[in-house]
């Protein structure tokens, strides 16, 4: 059960291991990407952590960088073209960050870090953990730069329902702070978290 | 057995294998990726179309403009649609825009591109083409530079992305004018 919480809050690979930056500042302007990305990166990293421990005897120590992102790239490439055959909105929006999944800090990370010290078992849940984590934090950060940023919360539509995937927040809509979708906005939102989550940290310590 | 033997050939094993998953999922995916690029296309030369209805493809040797659909309307051709090609901030951007016979544009559309979510993609916004209808007839070129708006300021996302998409729709206009 560890294996599998530490990921959300404890061992949180944004806040706390400041794991994956650079797609997680880039893809959270609307909270669907930050789901996406999320959940993209959640599937590869438990795909490549249960190959990864079950190859850890296989691979030799001196070749084990090019190993895992051999394997790591695989599992991006097949997530790549089930979305663009399976999920081509998802696919389109996210354009080219999800081949950016490969060079993503967080798989290679917990790939080096765990999963070729651990069992299979340990790994799956280390993965799901972390996944989620992942995906939370980038729910997060996107749900404070959109909704400041744009003065929307942009979801998956449901058609059914007539919902076109769009709320506006009133009075935010027409005059947002632009700032918070560009960059800065991103590094803002991200130190005031990250600053959040240390004090908690060191209040609950005391 | 020598160790940089081994290890080149545990490394070979482990591609293969990898590159043995990804040939079978490709063979998967691919017929489904094919199908939705074609119904995409269909959509948008629907839309494309304000009145009449397009016909088939013609190839073009030209490097800005790849194809030409001509639109019919009642047996007269009042106008085309373009495929054109533009440069953006992630590479190379597709555009279908419908023109009449003049060069105006009608209506345009950004198809396949790598604009970064949330800048340059919001030219995929049918708004942002507003600024860019009505225009390319002779005396109203399509605006190239922000300057050349009436309003620099509507113009949201990239200013990579605009000058892509602005100049290849102008020389769709001007693809259209030289009476090819």
């Amino acid at each position: 059960m560890k294996e599998l919480t530490k990921g959300i809050y404890r061992e949180n690979p944004i806040f706390v291991l400041v794991l994956g930056l650079c797609p997680s500042l880039a893809v959270t302007t609307q909270v669907v990407n930050g789901i996406g990305m999320g959940i993209g990166t959640m599937f590869v990293l438990i795909c490549s952590n249960i190959m990864i421990s079950l190859l850890k005897n296989v691979i030799p120590d001196e070749i084990h960088i090019p190993a895992y992102i051999v394997v790591i790239a695989s599992f991006v490439t097949i997530l790549d073209l089930m979305m663009q055959a399976y999920l081509p909105a998802l696919s389109a929006s996210l354009g080219v960050f999800v081949q950016l999944i490969v060079v993503n800090c967080v798989i290679l990370g917990r790939a080096e870090a765990f999963a070729s010290k651990h069992g299979v078992w340990d790994s799956v849940k280390d993965g799901i953990g972390m996944g989620i984590g992942f995906t939370l934090s980038l729910v997060l950060i996107a749900l404070i730069r959109e909704s400041l940023g744009a003065g929307t919360i942009t979801l998956f539509p449901i058609e059914s329902l007539g919902f076109n995937g769009e709320i506006r927040i009133p009075g935010l809509v027409n005059s947002p702070a632009r700032v918070m979708t560009l960059s800065a906005g991103a590094l803002l939102v991200m130190g005031y978290l990250k600053a959040a989550i240390n004090g908690i940290n060191e209040r609950k310590g005391r | 057995m020598n160790p940089i033997l081994d290890r080149t050939l545990r490394l070979a094993v482990i591609c293969s294998v990898a590159a043995l998953l990804l040939g079978f999922v490709n063979s998967l995916t691919a017929p489904q990726i094919e199908q939705h690029k074609k119904e995409e296309l269909q959509r948008a030369l629907n839309e494309l179309v304000v009145s009449g209805e397009a016909g088939e493809a013609e190839a073009l040797d030209n490097i800005l403009v790849s194809a030409r659909y001509p639109i019919t309307d009642g047996g007269d051709l009042t106008g085309y649609i373009l495929a054109l090609n533009g440069s953006g901030y992630g590479g190379e951007m597709k555009l279908l825009a419908s023109y009449s016979l003049d060069g105006t544009l009608l209506k345009a559309i950004l198809m396949e591109n790598n604009e970064t979510p949330g800048l340059g993609k919001k030219a995929e916004k049918s708004e942002y083409m507003d600024k860019f209808i009505g225009r390319g007839q002779e005396g109203n070129p399509i605006p190239t530079v922000k300057s050349m708006l009436e309003k620099p300021d509507a113009v949201g996302g990239s200013t990579i992305t605009f000058t892509g998409v602005s100049r290849a729709l102008a020389a769709g206009s001007d693809y259209i004018r030289e009476g090819n």
